[in-house]
């Protein structure tokens, strides 16, 4: 626990040790000088900058150039010119040209077979004796020197960093654009919203970046916006500006639509690190994820339904597009150790329950199971459920209660109850004299293989959600498990059984001040995950990100794990806010990376991960 | 017609050394305070007849620049990656201390969110509301913030 004393003479020498520490380095600034070198910067980037080279390989990378690129990202009515157009077209070049060479090193060596070039190309170019500096000074030196235009730069297709989904562009197809007089290069699946379009023949109008409305804008790493969304997701494409000012070349890209403003902008930031890094951003999570890789899948945003799973490696290498068959395949009931079937219809409401049906003879597994909550079977075949008993039929009333049960055919000739729990009055939301939500309702949602621990959620608000791990012998009560936080908080997702011993979780780390405020009754911080041994009750690992953050709504995330040979590796991820796009890390003991995949809203390391066996149809 | 108070040259000589100085703490770089400052004075310029009426153009800028600082270590945790996945044996990307200042050392050990707010609150002596709508955060992840920091330069 953070010591809080209020310490004033502590707080008076880091006053005093800023302070002083702050005057010397005011002190030390050449402001006169500072002010010049602003002002030339500013006569190189705020004028068009002209292009300088033709560059004629279709297959050269934009990451190629050792130059600064200005990334400008936008989801709007998309304002460009074609060649020639006296209207709109970029303005002459700055007068102090001097012609920008790009290193040699920078220059792709090779225009053979797409994946091995990308390959080569990003490797060498982040080679540390050959790679562009670093520095954001690089960017204002390199729009000093821009040569003659070209009017040739966008005549030539060059390949994105990286698909949306961080996949290879490979080799673009070139066709004549439907909606203007112009080529438009595409790479990727044509219609998928993974692909990408160059709009060839094109001089982007510079002044669109001042005057447009462009939602944001990243000069390598940084970045201002400017929001213009038409539609949420867009109905139009999100529109990429790449701006090579050693080159002196903008280009256009176009991407969806369907992405949100949000998901466009953090592409356009990855696409300007990848352009600096010279290296697809993400590539992946090997340093976490071990040598096996993971699975992603996109969600049609009208339907909510899965509509493509994708199977990548470790390194973040796109292995395959999983076919629609392969998946139907983890479509099937689940199934008890004697071959019988069973199908439950999740159904919200105390004293609403759905029966636990063996498929094959339509009735119940067991009479009790005539009307469960919830429902979860093991590997080993052991039933947990939970049901509310009302003998008047609606909850609350006298006699009323909730109880988890468990039962496994063939071995007990009746469930056993593991715990049984009265109404809490305080707890019910809704109650029209039938229907009754109460926060009091514990569904199990997960067991350990052998079924000696239990996961259970708890919505103890109409909106907050949490998760606790109960041992099945003594089911009344959680576990208060081992924690790195100072204040442990929520378990925030649901938590993974990744053995019969150990459990993954996603932790609230509460931040004091914040389980104090009025407003944040359980309080918010940062978000842990955390593995601990249920033998015994310790910790593991426990590892987090400085930037990860549950959803500002619910409070929330999502959680995936997985022991192999001993090493626990995790995915936490989920959108921020509901505007936001799904956002994934994989995290294990010392390592924390981020394998995001634009327009992915779920991640698994097994495909079964990705069906709920209860959500199907009997048979 | 825009009525503007100051010059644009006027408001850098007024406000640059001491967002450099800030720069520095937030990065712990003087050289790397410099680029960014450059940048922020860059946007300031591109929005210099919006800027110019605010009360407080160096409030303005110092939002930018904790952003910017914020931006600048995410990228650089990514090109860490990055370079590690190669098998480089890179020269190291972040930069380092250039000195042995202090303070400088003591808030380099803090995340950069927190590094602005505990400059902001012990340098400048900005008061947590202050710091909360300069940020544009929450008043309660301003102390949080402060809080965890506390601690961390106390244990250091």
């Amino acid at each position: 626990m953070p010591d809080l004393t209020p310490d004033p003479a502590a707080d008076a020498r880091l006053r005093e040790t800023a302070r002083s520490s702050l005057a010397r380095e005011a002190a030390a600034v050449d402001t006169e000088a500072d002010l010049a070198a602003l002002r030339e910067r500013l006569a190189g980037v705020t004028s068009p900058v002209p292009a300088i080279s033709g560059r004629p390989a279709t297959t050269r990378l934009l990451a190629a150039a050792a130059a600064a690129v200005l990334i400008i990202a936008g989801i709007t009515a998309i304002a460009w010119t074609r060649r020639g157009d006296d209207g709109q077209s970029v303005a002459p070049p700055a007068p102090s040209a001097a012609t920008t060479v790009p290193s040699a090193a920078a220059t792709p060596a090779t225009t053979t077979a797409a994946t091995t070039t990308t390959a080569t190309t990003y490797a060498s170019a982040t080679t540390p004796e050959t790679a562009p500096p670093p520095s954001d000074t690089a960017s204002a030196e390199s729009s000093t020197v821009a040569a003659a235009p070209d009017p040739d730069c966008t005549a030539e297709p060059l390949a994105p960093p990286a698909l949306v989904d961080g996949s290879v562009p490979g080799e673009p197809a070139i066709g004549q654009s439907t909606e203007w007089a112009g080529r438009v290069a595409t790479w990727g699946p044509a219609g998928s919203p993974i692909a990408v379009s160059q709009l060839l023949d094109a001089e982007h109008d510079a002044s669109w970046v001042e005057n447009g409305a462009p939602t944001g804008v990243h000069e390598r790493q940084v970045f201002r916006t400017a929001a213009n969304l038409a539609g949420d997701p867009a109905t139009q494409p999100a529109h990429i500006v790449t701006f090579d000012v050693a080159a002196g070349c903008v280009r256009s890209y176009l991407v969806g639509p369907g992405y949100t403003y949000r998901e466009a902008d953090l592409l356009a930031q990855w696409w300007a690190d990848a352009l600096q890094l010279g290296t697809p951003w993400p590539t992946g999570g090997d340093d976490a994820l071990g040598e096996r890789g993971y699975f992603t899948s996109a969600m049609d945003r009208a339907t909510y339904t899965t509509t493509t799973v994708r199977e990548f490696a470790a390194d973040g290498r796109l292995v395959r597009v999983v076919p629609d068959a392969e998946l139907a395949a983890f479509r099937r009931p689940p199934r008890l150790p004697d071959g019988r079937t069973l199908s439950w219809d999740d159904r919200y409401g105390r004293c609403f329950g759905a029966p636990l049906v063996v498929n094959e003879t339509g009735d119940p597994l067991h009479p009790d199971f005539a009307s469960v909550s919830s429902v979860v079977l093991t590997d080993s075949g052991t039933v947990f459920a939970t049901r509310d008993v009302c003998p008047t039929g609606h909850w609350g009333d006298e006699g009323s209660r909730s109880e988890l049960l468990r039962f496994t055919p063939g071995v007990d000739s009746e469930p056993v109850i593991l715990d049984a729990r009265p109404p809490e009055p305080d707890t019910v939301w809704f109650d029209d004299g039938t229907v009754v939500y109460a926060g009091d309702h514990r569904p199990v949602v997960a067991a350990s293989p052998d079924g000696r621990h239990l996961g259970l959620v708890e919505y103890y608000t109409t909106e907050n959600t949490r998760w606790e791990i109960r041992r099945a012998e003594s089911a009344s009560e959680p576990i208060a498990l081992a924690s790195a936080c100072d204040v442990p908080g929520d378990i925030v997702a649901e938590p993974v059984f990744v053995s019969n011993e150990v459990a993954a979780v996603a932790r609230m780390c509460v931040d004091p001040t914040t389980a104090e405020s009025p407003e944040g009754t359980r309080g918010s911080g940062t978000v842990r995950v955390e593995v601990v041994s249920l033998a015994d009750n310790t910790l593991v690992w426990s590892n987090t990100t400085d930037w990860f953050t549950p959803n500002a709504y619910s409070s929330t995330t999502e959680l995936v794990a997985r022991s192999v040979d001993g090493r626990v590796t995790a995915i936490i991820y989920g959108p921020s806010d509901v505007e936001a796009p799904t956002r994934a890390v994989a995290i294990d003991a010392d390592t924390a990376v981020e394998i995001t995949r634009l327009g992915h809203d779920s991640y698994a390391f097994e495909l079964a991960d990705f069906i709920d066996p209860w959500q199907l149809s009997p048979g | 017609v825009v009525v503007v108070g100051t010059s644009f040259d006027e408001c850098f000589r007024e406000h640059y050394a001491s967002i450099v100085a800030y720069g520095t703490s937030l990065t712990g770089d003087r050289d790397t305070a410099r680029d960014l400052a450059q940048e922020a004075f860059t946007r300031l310029h591109a929005n210099w007849t919006k800027i110019a009426r605010y009360d407080a153009p160096g409030a303005w800028l110092r939002r930018v620049m904790a952003n910017l600082a914020i931006d600048r270590h995410r990228s650089r945790a990514s090109e860490r990656r990055a370079v590690d996945r190669l098998r480089s044996r890179a020269t190291p990307t972040a930069a380092a201390p250039r000195d042995t200042d202090a303070w400088i050392r003591l808030v380099g050990e803090l995340p950069p969110r927190q590094r602005a707010i505990v400059t902001l609150h012990y340098g400048e002596d900005m008061a947590v509301a202050d710091i909360a709508e300069l940020l544009d955060i929450n008043v309660n992840t301003v102390k949080s913030a402060l809080s965890k920091a506390r601690e961390t330069l106390r244990n250091n």
